[in-house]
């Protein structure tokens, strides 16, 4: 085969080069850059009309035990729905992370649990304060007993229409005393009575369920008025979540 | 102890700033010198001579090495090991991501069979929004497999209905059209059926009245999708909507009661 | 007859393609030839063929490729490309006006 001299060999390999990264950029699945590239991502999968980003925040976090990633998560509307989802960012663009939180979205406002913080955003210019009351429900008992907790959250204001809501998470103390259930924090009385026992399974072996939880978000004007209440969800795997 | 001949191409690449190229110049010249130094012996000199005379034909080493050293340049040099090195690691990147073909990577060559092998056939039921065409089509019922999709249970008193979905858009798929498969909102015979989402336990709930995805097949524009519906009996009609859509996929079984 | 050095300089890329011109050869075999053509006339260093090649193969004149020889070594063959042989091609052109002006003065000069 006749060879190409140094020069036109070096800017085939950089052609080439071009054309191996368009086409690892390809198999990812044109993943997005920007926040403005996620939004239209997320409204061509969802059916939805323009997004208009709302908050993004960046958080640098460990997915595993070896290495760090940069996270973005968005909370987003289109007209009335409201949506939040994360990407998890690399080298070659963005890609919703699947195990982590898949967008979530709801007609008027929404919520989501992850890690200690549950996001709320909605048509919330007009607070001041707004509170979120969390409540879940303990399993029967043997003698048909019920009950339920409710967690009361104090919201802080991200931007006009996102508030977050953070909420206990180190029960590790709690484990191997004797804690009475009305001094465990929300996750760990999630983890209690939402671990059901593996079915066809051997004995010991449990799953958890993954419920919607009530969650009510209501707003406050200045004067301490309550102005509206919004009745969203969280899931309990969201409220286990650690980030 | 080194040869006349090494030490004089040692002087010629010393002149030779671009030190890659060197075992390339002197396997050359050696190839040269050695050769012109047989053809000395086949004329019947002695060694020792032959070799005296074959180097001192090479020429001065630094005048050689330093016109050498001006093709040579080191810039295109360390661009050109530079570009080597950036496709070999594309490459192996990019064999890498098409083995590993997990949720995040789309083998191209299973992208590309699939949009190529893609077909509707003319039975299935058509419905179109200003980027999406849907069509749908039913599948015979038969004792439900689990999500696994293996043997059914002895006991096993479910039903396992499958729809095809053929979608194309106009633009490329992402890793799925999540909204348009999970907001389905499908009915059979009158009965709403919700998604059945993963509850923790691997196994989706025990009772019917329900759906799931079956297995897909993604092309870039184009995919093909089993819709799964986890039913009691067997339907009559089924009719597939969407909330955002105003279109209405039917699906009907005849002679089922 | 020794010709003098600085008479050479400025044609060994025209010897050189000329030589490819007609064959592929390796480096000592267009010594040997240029040395058989010119009945030993042209005696380059050796050596200095090398960076002369290189800088052809550079500019696109003679691209080179690796081939095993009858005796099973591996050579860098030289061979003329379609850019080199224009080149050569202008070369010629440009040496045979340069010879015909140079005839025309020294043989005005001895007829005078």
């Amino acid at each position: 085969m006749r060879h190409w001299n140094r020069g036109k060999k070096t800017v085939r390999n950089f052609l080439l080069a071009l054309l191996l990264v368009f086409l690892i950029y390809a198999s990812q699945g044109f993943p997005p850059y920007t926040v403005r590239g996620m939004c239209r991502q997320v409204q061509h999968d969802y059916l939805l009309g323009e997004l208009e980003p709302l908050y993004v925040q960046r958080d640098w976090r460990h997915p595993s035990a070896n290495r760090y990633k940069r996270y973005t998560t968005v909370a987003a509307r289109c007209g009335e729905t409201y949506t939040i989802f994360r990407y998890a960012d690399g080298l070659l663009g963005s890609h919703r992370d699947w195990s982590d939180l898949s967008p979530v979205f709801g007609e008027g406002a929404v919520c989501v649990a992850r890690g200690g913080k549950i996001y709320a955003a909605g048509p919330f210019a007009e607070a001041a304060t707004a509170v979120a009351v969390v409540r879940a429900e303990k399993p029967p008992a043997p003698n048909g007993n019920v009950g339920c907790r409710e967690f009361t959250l104090e919201g802080e204001r991200l931007v006009d229409q996102v508030f977050v809501f953070p909420y206990e998470t180190d029960y590790s103390s709690f484990e191997g005393e004797h804690m009475g259930e009305e001094d465990l924090v929300l996750p760990a009385v999630v983890e209690m009575w939402y671990r059901k026992p593996a079915p066809n399974a051997d004995p010991g072996l449990y799953y958890f369920e993954n419920k919607d939880l009530p969650c009510t978000v209501t707003l406050y004007s200045e004067t301490g008025e309550a102005l509206e209440t919004f009745d969203l969800t969280v899931t309990t795997e969201g409220i286990r979540s650690w980030w | 102890m080194r040869s006349n001949f090494q030490i004089w191409v040692n002087a010629v690449c010393e002149q030779v700033r671009f030190r890659p190229d060197h075992r390339s110049i002197e396997f050359e010249l050696r190839d040269h010198y050695e050769e012109h130094v047989r053809d000395l012996l086949r004329l019947g000199r002695p060694r020792e001579l032959a070799e005296e005379r074959a180097l001192e034909a090479m020429g001065n080493a630094q005048e050689v090495g330093r016109a050498l050293n001006k093709v040579h340049k080191p810039w295109l040099g360390w661009l050109w090991e530079v570009s080597r090195l950036l496709v070999l690691l594309l490459a192996l990147l990019l064999a890498w991501k098409v083995w590993q073909n997990d949720s995040n990577t789309r083998s191209l060559t299973a992208l590309t069979w699939n949009q190529l092998t893609w077909s509707v056939p003319a039975s299935a039921g058509h419905a179109a929004t200003d980027y999406l065409d849907l069509w749908l089509a039913s599948g015979e019922p038969e004792p439900y497999a689990g999500t696994y999709w293996e043997d059914p249970l002895p006991d096993e008193s479910r039903l396992q209905v499958p729809l095809i979905l053929w979608v194309e858009t106009q633009d490329v798929f992402h890793d799925n059209l999540e909204g348009l498969y999970q907001r389905l909102e499908i009915t059979a015979d009158g009965q709403s059926l919700p998604w059945g989402r993963y509850t923790g336990d691997g196994e989706t709930p025990l009772e019917s009245g329900y759906w799931l995805y079956g297995p897909a097949k993604r092309g870039w524009t184009r995919c093909c999708d089993q819709i799964v519906l986890v039913l009691d009996g067997p339907p009559q009609r089924v009719e597939v909507t969407h909330p955002r859509g105003n279109w209405t996929l039917t699906a009907e079984w005849e002679g089922m009661s | 007859m020794k010709i003098d050095k600085s008479l050479m300089s400025g044609s060994t890329t025209l010897l050189v393609l000329s030589l490819l011109s007609g064959e592929e050869m390796y480096g000592y075999q267009m010594i040997t030839e240029l040395a058989r053509r010119s009945n030993h006339v042209f005696d380059l260093k050796e050596g200095t063929l090398y960076p002369i090649l290189h800088g052809l193969e550079a500019e696109g004149l003679v691209s080179v490729r690796e081939k095993k020889s009858p005796e099973g070594r591996t050579r860098k063959y030289y061979r003329i490309t379609r850019k080199g042989g224009r080149a050569l091609d202008a070369r010629k052109e440009e040496w045979v006006a340069f010879r015909e002006q140079v005839d025309a003065v020294v043989n005005s000069a001895s007829l005078a």
